[in-house]
């Protein structure tokens, strides 16, 4: 090796040296150049992952007999990735051809300029199984027929895509409409049973970071489904009550029409159907359907005066207290002036002597605003406190209203209310309320807590609600005394309320509609209330037809339907005819 | 010196050897590296590769789930009451006249029952027969249950 070869191999040796020094300097120069760091830091946290919400299905609703009521069906939210979107007019016409998207408006969103803060648009939400296959049927064509064009305007769908979701759906539509009520598009029930239980239902949602690194991956945490109700109501019974409403409405031209079942024994409520009622998948129809503050439930939302009905509560009151016994005979002038105050009959007239079946049997307001005074005050208003009058019943559905009961002591009561009050004016109840306060009658003299859902289902289990009494109001005599009462006075009446073979006790009820001027429009609310079979009462039924043209009276309005709904109901409930359901008993 | 023995000192002196040697050592280290980097490469990329079937099969667990709530629909909706009605009515069923109606009393049959779709979550009744203490006990229990008629007599008074 000469002298010269040595130079270059020592000139070589120091520049291979150098480099990696320089390249080993640059390399901490970046390492700690704070910009670098923070430019960096930024890039690898965009990359390394990404926040993921794990949002459990929506716990479903099913009748008593486990017939789905509300469930979640499985849609698609379409949108475009910016960044890969070849043909935006291709993508707005398929989207306009098989969704019946506006062009316009997918164009415009297919059209956004690509960039860190837009990535992704939305083109339609809800998008059917069936459209989604027609979409990617499409693009398939689309793909082979311009496999080899090199046109850049070319027709593609590249960019589409399609995200599943879990959207809230109804099965049976309208059925138990008012009972179930909706999940709004945010995912927050609304009204019903949704709503009331809406946190049990939806779950907890939990957010977790997902990295991106396959070599970090980590299990997902176990998020609870959300929790699955049985209701007590029977899908069968509650269709037949809602054709009976519709019927009813439309044939005696009222402005709505409700009717309540309960159980006596148990507080479940076995139907609960009123008017109007919205098709649970079109939610957002709400408004054309309830116009002017009309409530969503009716039954448990509308407080009204009940009118006679109401005497049920004053003769239980009566006859528990000892204030009146069935044969105390009462001579009926024709009117009683209580706290200065008027009153009379229904028809203006005096019914001579009367026992308290007879007073009940002609519904006369000045017999039962005589017990009232006999009864005095302060019981009376207790026993209306105990029937629960003025008090929510706390049925487990949402948009309970409270009613109004004046009671002593009130600015606004006046001693002549408690004559008023006693035959059912002057105080304003919900037809839950009076289902509830009347099953007393039912249930020898208890009242049990009105429930709308019978079990729940949660992590793998089913738990019962159960039944619990709320009130005993009243002794069980007394009970079995005024249901007796009730069940001869539809007799002798020969009550268009009757359904033959099965006993039934009950009360009609026409309410005046007050208005500022006082109980001055010629309109009603026309009410019934029965219960039965006598001997061994299963069901608790209130009817309620709204300001019905057909006729003023409830013992020609909604007496005959009390019947109607009993003749379905005790074949759904197959409850034989009382005399072989007795001599199956005897057997 | 014999020839035997001069070779013997000039071969480990030859700085060919000594080239040898360092070459030598250099790729053994240049293999176990090569070897421990592959066998890490091969290690991670199945991890990668298990992290990756984890990823899918995490979002294919979504999508079953999804799925079944949809299916529960789908099942719903052919068993709807306007379903059935219609199902009925094609069938030429008839309504029910309740004058025809004929009662029967079924002794042990209290009517239908509410559904059951889940378990209670009471505590289930365990019915496996009880194991013979000699499966159960310790040694101790056992040196117990004999030792003892014959000691405790002694501590009481």
């Amino acid at each position: 090796m000469n002298r010269e070869n040595i130079w270059r191999y020592t000139f070589l040796g120091y520049v291979l040296s150098i480099i990696p020094i320089i390249i080993a300097v640059q390399l901490l120069r970046i390492q700690t150049d704070k910009e670098q760091i923070k430019y960096f830091n930024d890039k690898r946290d965009q990359f390394a992952g990404y926040f993921y919400t794990i949002k459990p299905a929506r716990g479903l609703i099913y009748d008593r007999y486990g017939h789905l009521l509300a469930g979640n069906e499985k849609v698609y939210e379409v949108g475009v990735e910016l960044r890969n979107v070849r043909n935006s007019e291709t993508i707005a016409m398929a989207m306009e051809m098989i969704i019946d998207a506006d062009y316009e408006e997918v164009l415009s969103a297919a059209n956004i300029e690509p960039s860190e803060n837009a990535v992704y648009a939305v083109l339609a939400n809800n998008v059917t199984q069936e459209q989604v296959d027609q979409l990617e049927i499409l693009n398939e064509q689309i793909k082979l027929t311009y496999a080899n064009s090199r046109d850049p305007k070319a027709p593609s769908l590249r960019g589409l895509i399609f995200h599943p979701l879990l959207r809230r759906t109804y099965p049976e539509n309208r059925t138990g409409s008012n009972i179930v009520g909706f999940v709004g598009h945010e995912g927050q029930g609304f009204y019903g049973v949704e709503a009331y239980y809406n946190e049990m239902l939806a779950g907890k949602s939990e957010v977790v970071w997902l990295s991106t690194d396959p070599n970090r991956v980590e299990g997902l945490p176990e998020i609870p489904a959300g929790v699955s109700l049985v209701l007590t109501i029977d899908r069968e019974i509650q269709i037949a009550m809602e054709k009976i409403v519709d019927r009813s409405m439309k044939k005696n031209g009222a402005e709505s029409a409700t009717i309540v079942i309960m159980d006596p024994k148990t507080g479940e409520i076995m139907a609960m159907a009123s008017t109007p009622r919205l098709n649970l998948n079109e939610y957002w129809r709400y408004a054309e359907i309830f116009t002017d503050s009309t409530p969503f439930n009716r039954a448990i939302s509308q407080a009204y005066e009940t009118g006679s009905v109401y005497k049920v509560l004053t003769l239980l009151t009566g006859l528990d207290t000892g204030a009146i016994e069935p044969e105390t005979e009462f001579i009926d002038t024709g009117m009683i002036e209580i706290g200065g105050t008027k009153i009379y009959n229904w028809n203006f007239g005096a019914w001579g002597p009367q026992d308290m079946t007879g007073c009940m049997q002609h519904s006369l307001n000045v017999c039962l605003a005589w017990i009232g005074q006999r009864i005095g005050a302060k019981d009376f208003y207790d026993y209306m406190g105990r029937f629960g009058i003025g008090k929510r019943t706390g049925i487990d559905m949402a948009g309970e209203a409270r009613g109004r009961l004046k009671v002593p002591g009130d600015d606004d009561w006046y001693e002549a209310d408690l004559g008023t009050n006693s035959f059912g004016q002057g105080v304003s109840s919900t037809p839950l309320q009076m289902v509830s306060a009347i099953s007393a009658a039912a249930n020898n003299g208890k009242i049990m807590a009105p429930h709308i859902v019978r079990s729940m289902i949660s992590s793998g289990h089913q738990h019962d609600i159960g039944n619990h009494v709320i009130a005993i109001p009243i002794s069980a005599e007394t009970a079995r005394i005024a249901t007796e009462m009730l069940a001869t006075s539809l007799e002798v009446e020969a009550s268009d309320a009757l359904v033959t073979g099965y006993r039934v006790a009950g009360k009609t009820g026409t309410g005046e509609i007050p208005t500022p001027y006082g109980y001055t429009s010629n309109l009603t609310n026309a009410s019934f209330v029965g219960w039965g079979p006598v001997d061994d009462p299963r069901f608790v039924v209130y009817v309620w037809l709204e300001k019905p043209t057909s006729s003023i009276w409830g013992s020609e309005v909604a007496a005959p339907i009390f019947a109607e709904v009993v003749e379905e109901l005790v074949v759904l409930m197959k409850l034989p005819p009382d005399d072989i359901r007795q001599s199956l008993l005897g057997q | 010196m014999n020839q035997f023995e001069k070779i013997k000192q000039a071969y480990p002196q030859a700085p060919w050897r000594s080239q040898l040697q360092m070459v030598g050592f250099f790729l053994v280290i240049v293999v176990l590296i090569a070897l421990i980097a592959g066998f890490y490469l091969n290690v991670s990329a199945q991890a990668a590769a298990i992290g990756r079937d984890i990823q899918g099969m995490q979002s294919q667990v979504e999508l079953l789930e999804q799925e079944n709530e949809n299916l529960k629909a789908v099942l719903a909706n052919l068993s709807s009451s306007r379903t059935l009605d219609n199902r009925a009515r094609e069938m030429d069923f008839k309504q029910f006249d309740p004058e025809q109606a004929m009662y029967l009393l079924v002794p042990g049959y209290a009517g239908r029952e509410p559904v059951i779709l889940a378990p209670s979550n009471e505590k289930p009744i365990i019915s496996a027969p009880v194991l013979p203490e000699e499966y159960t006990e310790s040694l101790f229990h056992w040196l117990y249950k004999y030792i003892s008629p014959f000691v405790l007599p002694f501590f009481e008074e």
